[in-house]
């Protein structure tokens, strides 16, 4: 087995078991490294090797040495050994945000957009030409494997965003005194 | 709020049409047409100083809120009127008097600028914008779940409520972990300084 074998099979179990890709089947995983010296039965005692690693790793959000110390006992040929922790290192962030979002079990925030406009209607003269901000909110949230979204337009004038912005300012010191007790 | 079809006049309205009584009919015409560009965004927002001067000049004193109530009057009239079916310039002028303090004179003006216009004003509306009632917040922090039993993590819980025209509420709840969080700090942030500018 050569290093593009490894790394194919790497590749795949993290789109079967993140990204939940459906199509990558143990014939599939069989068949992309049908160039190798590998027999059939090799391959998928190899993917019931790396399966629970990548699991464990994702999930629990493991360091390097933490890593490290799982791969031990499977005494890899030390270039596979090296290319499993640097290919972790890249797709950390990416995997750890999909087992976030994993946790959102009911809407979540999946997108921002908003305008600047004047007001020109409303039960006062004196609000008419006064700069209000129109935000849209998009809300999704996964229902069997569909994403159902839904859109929340409302408009904010000055002295409102400016509570938000307040507020979120409180928001952002509470996450990094969080942060900082975790670390 | 529809002045034309509901006959509901908002508040300020009365005051805003004396001032506008005030304005020597040329200098009228000039700001309604100015009013009416603006709306089709043919030209920008009238300027209150340029009006003022131009009032002075006919030795008419009008203070600068004063100047702005009308030039906002006008733009609530035209943007109502776009929106009120068929209003021809008899019914514009007849309600405008009804509803308004506003002289015969000035009422002709702003008319004889609806009749010539309406066919540019196409209804302008607006979606269905609704205006934030309330903003609710919880951090908390995932220590354990079914699906990882490591993953340490905070997540950002918002609620916010939201009245739509009808005064109907709703209230939306959605979860943000924290790099969601911290692009929505930021758009908000974005907007606060926008408005703050202008």
């Amino acid at each position: 087995m050569e290093l593009k074998h490894f790394d194919f099979l790497l590749s795949s179990l993290v789109k079967k078991l993140y990204h939940k890709d459906k199509s990558i089947t143990n014939e599939y995983l069989q068949e992309g490294v049908i160039d190798s010296q590998l027999g059939n039965d090799q391959v998928l005692t190899l993917v019931d090797t790396l399966e629970p690693i990548l699991l464990e790793i994702g999930h629990s959000d493991l360091s390097q040495n933490a890593l490290e110390k799982l791969l031990e006992p499977l005494e890899l040929r030390q270039d596979f050994h090296q290319h499993f922790l640097k290919y972790w290192e890249q797709q950390r962030d990416e995997i750890r945000s999909i087992v976030r979002n994993e946790l959102i079990f009911n809407d979540r925030l999946s997108g921002v957009s908003w305008r600047v406009d004047m007001k020109t209607n409303s039960k006062k003269i004196s609000n008419i030409n006064q700069p209000i901000a129109i935000v849209e909110l998009l809300l999704s949230r996964n229902q069997q494997e569909r994403e159902d979204t839904k859109s929340i337009m409302f408009e904010i004038d000055k002295t409102q965003i400016s509570n938000l912005v307040n507020q979120i300012e409180e928001i952002e010191s509470l996450l990094e005194k969080g942060i900082q007790q975790k670390n | 709020m529809s002045f034309f079809s509901e006959k509901r006049s908002p508040k300020g309205i009365f005051t805003a049409i004396n001032s506008l009584n005030k304005f020597p009919q040329q200098l009228l015409a000039k700001l309604c047409q100015d009013v009416v560009d603006a709306l089709q965004y043919k030209g920008s927002v009238p300027q209150v100083s340029h009006y003022q001067s131009e009032l002075e000049k006919n030795s008419i004193e009008l203070g600068k809120n004063e100047v702005q109530s009308t030039i906002n009057v006008l733009f609530f009239l035209y943007r109502d009127a776009s929106r009120a079916s068929n209003l021809d310039q008899k019914q514009f002028l007849e309600i405008l008097e009804k509803q308004t303090g506003i002289t015969n004179q000035a009422g002709k003006v702003l008319a004889t600028i609806w009749e010539r216009e309406k066919q540019n004003l196409p209804s302008l509306n607006m979606p269905n914008v609704g205006k934030l009632i309330d903003f609710k917040w919880k951090v908390g922090v995932t220590f354990s779940s079914s699906i990882s039993e490591n993953l340490v993590t905070p997540f950002v819980t918002i609620n916010i409520s939201v009245s739509n025209t009808d005064d109907l509420v709703q209230t939306h709840s959605f979860e943000m972990s924290v790099p969601e969080f911290k692009e929505f700090a930021r758009n908000l942030k974005e907007i606060n300084q926008l408005l703050e500018v202008i």
